[in-house]
């Protein structure tokens, strides 16, 4: 359990985020990133060092889950769905071609 | 000296419930639809909605596992999973992880007359991803209708040792989710699917082998060949002396062959966690109990009850059990008259040689008009080829037997005056047929059955016309000697 809020994280860990995520960032970006990244991380390790024992679960009541039943809908108008795509053939997203 | 090798297996399905409603929110699960009719702002994944769990897809996944003798997990947790792929509007799939909500069932297979167990290891529940279409202009079009269809995906222990028990597990568990009316089984439209984990291991061995993930088998056929496939491919590649990668290889249906699939080497990082928006689902005891009240009479137990029961063949009691809907027909018809042999032919053979079992219900031949049909040739009102013709007409007039048998006089004549009248006549009006019978010739006695039934429409009672035949002319036979 650390109690500085930096996390010093590896820079590959943070190419290897930004590759999951689909993202290129420039290497100096990266290293501002990696700060700030370590900064939140290291703030939210904070809140581990609470001891919570004997606090139960806010999510756990201990009663059955409420469930949905079925037939509410939100219905769009035609044509919403796809009005802030950022591309569209008709009703159909359209996106860069994937195989 | 060569190596012997086992194969070892494990299957994970993909059913679609039957629910109307997809997982989180109210949009229809109906296949097809205009692109993107099915959708709205919760399975679109547009910011800030909140999913909630449909309680008709809870139903179904519990009834499924309880089927399978599953033990409920509870609290189970929705978490996220991550990829990126277009036809994922939020960027995760939320399904169950660490935490399913079912575990630790089996299901018996059997394979050439040997049962065994094969383990679940689990079942969870997750959203199906969308659709993307490859369009010939060189994009991808997406169509997000699919997108948050509830599907339970069951996953079987490395138990099947070859491609056979594979298939006899996958169509077991087919007709389980489909008599539980949990999943309705379409293969083609991608409502029950299934991938492979097969690897190969020197015979005694107790350590697993590598293991490849088969994709893209849409037929028990295809799963039978790609398994086949995959197996003969381990044991060539490390009998060369090579290694086997694992990977994700789809089977190649028309070149009966797998191959790998490109650029995985991220795949495996799917950065799961709690799904914040979903609390852990808790199932009461009492709603279990509830389901597993409900739950309907499962195949084996049919056919085992068709069989000791009824007095079926185990073929007949497959062929009834083919179909959820058949067995309903069958019973509804032995409950209308107890002949159950002659109802399962009956159904078998006349009404399925013309009616296939999905028109069954829109069919005029009902149980209770076939049920009556039978009773009628066991009481010998009509006969069983009488019964033909009449069951002809009743397809096509939509009338009832009683109602085609008196509008057009078909009843059987039992009388055996009027019969013996008739056969008489005919035995008099053929001498010299009568005369090659008395030199030995007996099969000129078909002769005589021919000519009393076509004299007669086919109304006499058959047995009853044998027993007269046979008296008549034994007597001409002795008047000559």
């Amino acid at each position: 359990m650390s109690t500085s809020p930096e996390h010093d994280l590896e820079p590959a860990t943070v190419a290897h985020i930004a590759r999951l995520a689909r993202l290129e960032i420039a290497p100096e970006a990266a290293e501002r990133l990696r700060r700030d990244l370590g900064a939140i991380l290291g703030h939210i390790e904070q809140l581990t060092g609470l001891d919570t024992t004997g606090v139960p679960p806010t999510t756990l009541s201990g009663e059955a889950t409420r469930l949905r039943p079925e037939g509410l809908r939100v219905a769009l108008a035609p044509g919403e769905h796809v009005a802030n795509a950022p591309d569209h053939e008709d009703a159909a997203f359209r996106v860069p071609r994937v195989l | 000296m060569s190596i012997r090798w086992e194969a070892v297996i494990g299957l994970e399905v993909h059913c679609q419930l039957l629910t109307r409603e997809k997982l989180f929110c109210g949009c229809p699960t109906t296949f097809g639809g205009a692109v993107n009719d099915h959708t709205c702002p919760i399975c679109l994944g547009f910011p800030g909605v909140m999913p909630v769990l449909n309680g008709e897809a809870v139903a179904l996944a519990l009834t499924a596992g309880l089927a399978l003798d599953c033990r409920v997990r509870s609290p189970s947790v929705f978490a996220r999973k991550h990829y990126f792929y277009p036809d994922l509007p939020k960027g995760y799939q939320v399904t169950q992880y660490e935490a399913p909500i079912l575990e630790f069932g089996h299901l018996a297979i059997e394979v050439d007359g040997a049962s065994r167990d094969i383990g679940i290891r689990r079942i969870h529940m997750e959203e199906d991803a969308g659709k993307s279409i490859h369009a010939d202009s060189g994009a991808t079009l997406v169509d997000l209708n699919r997108a948050g269809v509830p599907l339970i995906e069951i996953v079987s222990d490395p138990d099947l040792r070859s491609a056979d028990e594979a298939v006899a597990y996958l169509k077991a568990l087919h007709e389980i989710v489909r008599f539980t009316g949990v999943c309705d089984g379409n293969m083609e439209e991608g409502s029950f699917r299934c991938d492979a984990n097969v690897s190969v291991r020197p015979v005694g061995q107790r350590t697993l082998g590598t293991r490849t993930e088969l994709k893209n088998m849409n037929t028990f056929r295809g799963v039978q060949r790609a398994v086949e496939y995959e197996i003969a491919r381990h044991i060539q590649v490390l009998e060369d002396g090579g290694r086997i990668d694992q990977e994700t290889r789809l089977w190649d249906e028309n070149a009966g062959r797998s191959r790998a699939m490109r650029g995985k080497e991220d795949a495996h990082d799917y950065r799961y966690f709690p799904e914040p928006d979903l609390p852990p689902l808790v199932v009461a005891p009492d709603r279990v109990e509830a389901v597993r009240a409900a739950l309907p009479e499962l195949p084996r137990a049919i056919r085992r009850r068709l069989v000791e029961d009824h007095g079926l063949s185990t073929y007949d009691a497959a062929v009834l059990t083919g179909e959820p809907a058949l067995v309903r027909w069958f019973d509804a018809a032995v409950a209308a008259h107890p002949n159950a042999k002659a109802l399962c032919n009956w159904l078998t053979t006349e009404l399925l040689g013309r009616v296939p079992v999905s028109a069954l219900a829109a069919c005029p031949v009902t149980p209770e008009r076939l049920a009556r049909l039978v009773a009628l040739i066991d009481d010998q009102t009509i006969s069983g080829k009488i019964a033909k013709t009449i069951f002809e007409k009743m397809l096509l007039s939509g009338e009832t037997p009683d109602a085609i048998i008196d509008a057009e006089g078909l009843r059987q004549v039992t009388d055996t005056g009027a019969i013996e009248a008739t056969v008489r006549a005919v035995v008099a009006a053929n001498p010299a047929q009568v005369a090659q019978f008395r030199a030995g010739k007996t099969t000129v006695r078909g002769f005589f059955i021919g000519q009393i039934m076509r004299q007669s429409g086919g109304k006499l009672n058959p047995a009853l016309v044998n027993e007269i035949l046979d008296r008549l002319l034994a007597q001409a036979t002795d008047q000559e000697t």
